[in-house]
């Protein structure tokens, strides 16, 4: 029954897309107006909800004649891990993915003007990206596709007809351990797909822009916020997999330049690009025709990224199954890729903005340096991502990049964006004399210097952590003078009292101290990612029952094992309480365990990690019984500055998105496009 | 504090900060790096396989603390780092190494990036203001007009700005004229044609300027090379998915009868449910007999992701065998019999390895009497391995 009526609101969501992309289309070449577009957006938003709704209620009514309920769920899995059993899997991902991307089409639908011709153009490409997300959930990735067929108890075959004979298994296997291991699993995608999907809605417009060939750069000023929230979602989205990656899977790592990492990290790398040089369109007029290359790649990059994670392409932990959608996801970032530069070449002469630069050294000069490395990391990433695939392709060869080649490649280029982001916020625009450059990071700079000799004077050795903290130093030195000098130039002008100004400050400008509060997250997190990856520790011991061992400074005793059994799962863990040096004065009681779940024989481990202000202690176990445990011992120097650093980055983005006003849909002063363009 | 005592400290603040840097970083004698801190390093650089791509330092598996195990062993054997390297990357191929060398395609990794520097530095060290160029081009009159519109309005912005700019010290009176004068130059052409797109629509009638040539070839090229790399990287993959991994070309399953099906179809659905391990473990086996072992490994391994199964145990110390790597060959039989005890076929393969392998035959008798005890031996192994002890001089 839900199967029927679920694949009924997947064929609603697909007619009412396809409608989308025809009333779209007229309007916004004059012939038609902007009802028939809000209509058929808000009917594909009522659609893929019910989708959405739909895949929840025969998860959590443990509907097994569906194949994706029976195989990712189980009646024993947890209420928490039962919904977001709804999105943790292949099918499931694609229909939150079409749920999302029809609210946001949604939104762009309420908000436009009767005689919108850009808007109700962006609203047929969103529709165009609806139709085949919902084509493929029609097809090769049906979330409600029966089971047919059993075999020693587990589904192993489905039908897409939902009238099919169904049969059910008595119980399902239950969720892939590691996803079911922690809360975040729940929470991890969505962020993710929000900012994705959400990169489709400047997209659609670019695109749009590029059909009609006018309007300057409204495109750009309508979808600044969407750009905004997306990145935002992409970064918190990232931010998450790290922590997830550090809190679960144990490896004691946040970032293992796993391909799928690369998947989300490329359009985060490209999208902030687009916004830094979306500022010099918005300010100079300038980079209108790169601007549309960065929100195209930006995009297909999503796509890109969506490929690699679900097609099975590259094994990693996020692609569960080998399934059809790979090609069909290939071929339809051959057909983003194509048409948008096909697009690009026949009609960007346009929409492009002619080349005023006035001088190499000034903020616009910045500007293009931040996107020339922006764009050199991505591409970096991006090579050393495909170049396993095509060697195994072409020369037949199996190799693997990994972390030395991405450290090796990537750290250079991450020391030139530091240095830029100290410098740039406070070049002037047009041409920067280098005095007024001197002046404004003078101060800056021997902060800087003073930070790197304090480092070495804590005995730190590394040439790469020195460097790093200088020029995080730098960076966060030069945003608070220029706060400084900034706040009390207002209190000169206006006689407004500290906190006034700056409220006053960062609410009149909250583009530019958004950026800033990014910056310095980012300046903060740059250390963190430092100090952990080359100050950290690793030790491997082993420690009888009552028995102390000591390690780089604290004072770990084995205090004995304890067993849980839980509903969905059973819990092995140790009791170890951890002491400083002196094994007498008590910091607390640490559990690392290893979960033993009914569907996988091999057990997953969770680390117990101990956050302190100086590092973090993380253990893990590697082997023990009710006598003697072994454990691997990591140490990672202030760890935490990573989260509050990508927390502060969230903030910045968040700050800029919301106090920044919407920009009003403008009514079309161009009446007939299509006569003009013949 | 005093204007001089300030500047004094201005200059001696930083000159003692760049002091301690230097003194502290100062390259030390180089000493060599202890046999921990080979070992860390050749770990982190070596992927562990069987471990979804991380390295043998990064991964949490047993599998890894193994290797890591063994390289130890290595180095404590006194064998250079290259020797590890090479050691690991005939065991498990090239994709063992971490490192791409820069050998054979090596290279393209190391080129790329800097290619793309060059041809980007260059691009925006020529990307000055362009005179005399026409700055307006294609699209109906009505867009036409509303784009210069436009940039004459960004000019008269960019004029008004220069007054806060001077006022703030920003820029001097000199380069703000220079600048007016620049934008201004830029403002003249556009007001022209505004001029003559104003007049009446039957003088408008002549065309607008057909699109700049270079601009649009530009594009053209640069679309052009994009798509060709799509098209090879489209390629790339859909090559790679036929190698072997063909899983994504079939969409229906067959019927279950492990005995009829081909390993496209059994392939196929261990894609579809790669939690099942029996199926796995059949998949492999008929691998095996189609002698394509490298496949067949593949499988046995993700058996082993999965849970220690002592049968994927068993053929990987079989093939382990095949492939002279006799150590890890021991460790797998031995690890499938503390798994099942008198599992016959790895109780045979054992005995094989120690009594031809390690041409250790005492060491062969327990395995080869455990065997015989089994009443359901197939005659002509038991006939060899009853030959086989005979000869290593056990109780017949």
């Amino acid at each position: 029954m839900i199967a029927v009526a679920g694949y009924a609101s997947v064929l609603i969501a697909l007619g009412a897309s396809i409608k989308l992309v025809w009333d779209g289309w007229r309007a916004g070449r004059g012939a038609g107006n902007a009802t028939a577009v809000r209509r058929d957006a808000t009917v594909l938003f009522a659609a893929a909800t019910a989708s959405f709704v739909l895949l929840e209620l025969a998860i959590l009514t443990h509907d097994f004649s569906i194949e994706y309920v029976a195989s990712n769920t189980a009646t024993t899995t947890p209420f928490v891990f039962l919904l977001a059993s709804g999105w943790a899997a292949l099918e499931g991902s694609i229909v939150l993915w079409g749920f999302v991307l029809a609210g946001f089409t949604y939104l762009v639908a309420r908000n436009l003007g009767d005689t919108d011709g850009l808007g109700t153009m962006a609203a047929a490409i969103l529709g165009l990206v609806a139709v085949f997300w919902f084509g493929m959930m029609a097809t090769v990735s049906d979330p409600f596709g029966v089971c047919t067929e059993t075999l020693g108890g587990q589904c192993v075959a489905s039908s897409v007809n939902p009238f099919a004979a169904a049969v059910a298994p008595a119980e399902g296997v239950g969720p892939n351990p590691l996803l079911q291991n922690h809360i975040l699993m729940a929470v991890h995608p969505p962020m993710l797909y929000l900012g994705y999907v959400g990169m489709t809605v400047p997209f659609a417009f670019a695109i749009a822009a590029l059909i009609r060939g006018d309007q300057g750069s409204a495109w750009l000023e309508r979808t600044h916020r969407w750009t905004l929230i997306a990145w935002v979602f992409l970064t918190f989205g990232i931010l998450l997999g790290a922590w997830w990656s550090y809190e679960v899977l144990g490896w004691g790592g946040y970032w293992a330049w796993d391909p799928v990492e690369n998947a989300a990290f490329l359009p985060w790398l490209v999208g902030t690009a687009f916004i830094h040089s979306a500022v010099v369109q918005r300010r100079r007029g300038m980079l209108q025709a790169w601007n549309l290359i960065l929100v195209i790649a930006t995009f297909s990059l999503t796509i890109f990224g969506t490929f690699l994670t679900r097609s099975g392409t590259i094994f990693s932990v996020h692609s569960f199954t080998q399934s059809p959608i790979g090609p069909a996801l290939l071929g339809f970032l051959g057909v983003i890729v194509v048409g948008s530069l096909a697009l690009f070449a026949w009609r960007a002469h346009l929409v492009a903005s002619s080349p005023r630069l006035d001088s190499l050294a000034s903020r616009e000069g910045v500007f293009l340096a931040n996107n020339l490395l922006l764009a050199l990391f991505a591409f970096t990433v991006l090579l050393g991502t495909l170049y396993p695939l095509l060697l195994e392709a072409f020369a037949g060869r199996e190799v693997s990049v990994g972390r030395p080649f991405y450290d090796r490649a990537t750290v250079p280029i991450a020391f030139a964006l530091l240095l830029a982001m100290g410098v740039g916020p406070v070049t002037p625009y047009r041409v920067a004399r280098g005095s007024v450059v001197w002046e404004r990071t003078r101060t800056a700079l021997i902060v800087a210097l003073c930070a790197g000799a304090a480092t070495v004077l804590l005995r730190v050795w590394s040439v790469a952590v020195v460097i790093v903290v200088s020029l995080a130093a730098f960076v966060i030195a030069t945003i608070l003078r220029h706060l400084g000098q900034r706040i009390a130039a207002r209190r000169r002008s206006a006689g407004e009292s500290y906190g006034a100004a700056f409220v006053g400050l960062v609410t009149r400008e909250p583009g530019f101290w958004g950026g800033q509060l990014s910056h310095l997250g980012l300046a903060l997190a740059a250390v963190a990612i430092a100090t952990t990856s080359v100050l950290s520790t690793s030790e491997e011991v082993r420690i009888d029952v009552g028995q102390a061992a000591v390690v780089d400074g604290y004072c770990f005793v084995y205090e004995g094992l304890f067993t849980n059994p839980e509903p969905h799962r059973t819990v092995t863990g140790v009791d170890i309480r951890l002491y400083r040096e002196d094994c007498s004065s008590e910091i607390g009681l640490m559990q690392p365990s290893v979960n033993r779940y009914p569907n996988a024989t091999q057990p997953v481990g969770t680390p117990a990690v101990r956050t302190g202000l100086i590092d973090d202690v993380y253990l893990t176990i590697t082997s023990g019984d009710a006598n003697r445990v072994g454990l691997e011992i990591l140490i990672f120097p202030f760890m935490w500055l990573l989260w509050v650093g990508g927390l502060l980055m969230v903030a910045g983005g968040f700050w800029a998105f919301v106090m920044r006003r919407r920009a009003p849909a403008a009514a079309d002063p161009v009446e007939a496009v299509t006569a003009g363009d013949a | 504090m005093p204007d001089a005592v300030r500047r004094f400290l201005r200059v001696l603040v930083p000159a003692v900060a760049v002091a301690i840097i230097i003194a502290g970083l100062w390259p030390q004698p180089s000493v060599a790096p202890s046999a921990a801190e080979r070992v860390d390093t050749l770990a982190s650089n070596i992927r562990c396989p069987f471990c979804g791509g991380e390295s043998i330092a990064d991964a949490p598996s047993q599998i890894a603390r193994d290797l890591e195990a063994i390289i130890a062993e290595q180095v404590a054997e006194g064998r250079t780092d290259d020797e590890v390297y090479a050691f690991f990357e005939a065991r498990y191929g090239e994709s063992a190494l971490m490192d791409p060398p820069l050998l054979g395609w090596g290279w393209v990794l190391w080129v790329g990036p800097l290619v793309l520097l060059a041809v980007g530095g260059y691009a925006i060290a020529r990307r000055r203001r362009r005179t005399g160029t026409p700055v307006v081009v294609g699209g109906s009159p009505l867009l036409e007009r509303r784009r210069i519109e436009d940039q004459l309005a960004q000019i008269a912005v960019d004029l008004g700005e220069l007054d806060g700019q001077v006022a703030a010290g920003e820029i001097d009176d000199a380069t703000r004229f220079d600048l007016a004068a620049a934008y201004e130059a830029e403002a003249a052409p556009l007001r022209d044609r505004l001029a003559v797109l104003e007049r009446p629509p039957a003088t408008t009638a002549d065309p607008s300027p057909t699109p700049t040539g270079p601009d649009r070839r530009r594009a053209l090229i640069g679309a052009g090379a994009m798509l060709a790399g799509v098209a090879v990287v489209s390629f790339a993959v859909v090559r790679m998915a036929d190698d072997g991994r063909d899983a994504i070309e079939v969409p229906t399953p067959p019927p279950i009868d492990f005995e009829n099906v081909t390993v496209d179809e059994l392939e196929n659905v261990v894609a579809r449910n790669p939690e099942i391990v029996g199926m796995r473990l059949a998949l492999a086996q008929l691998y095996m007999q189609e002698g394509d072992v490298s496949q067949a490994v593949v499988h046995f391994g993700e058996v082993l992701e999965r849970e220690r199964n002592p049968e994927a145990l068993a053929w990987l110390g079989y093939i382990s065998f095949q492939v002279g790597e006799l150590d890890s060959a021991r460790n797998y039989l031995t690890e499938a019999l503390t798994r099942q005890p008198n599992y016959p076929q790895a109780e045979w393969w054992l005995a094989n390895l120690l009594y031809y392998g390690y041409q250790e035959p005492a060491e062969a008798v327990p395995h080869l009497e455990t065997l015989l005890a089994a009443p359901d031996l197939p005659a002509d192994i038991r006939a060899e391995a009853e030959a086989m002890l005979e000869a290593a001089g056990g109780t017949g």
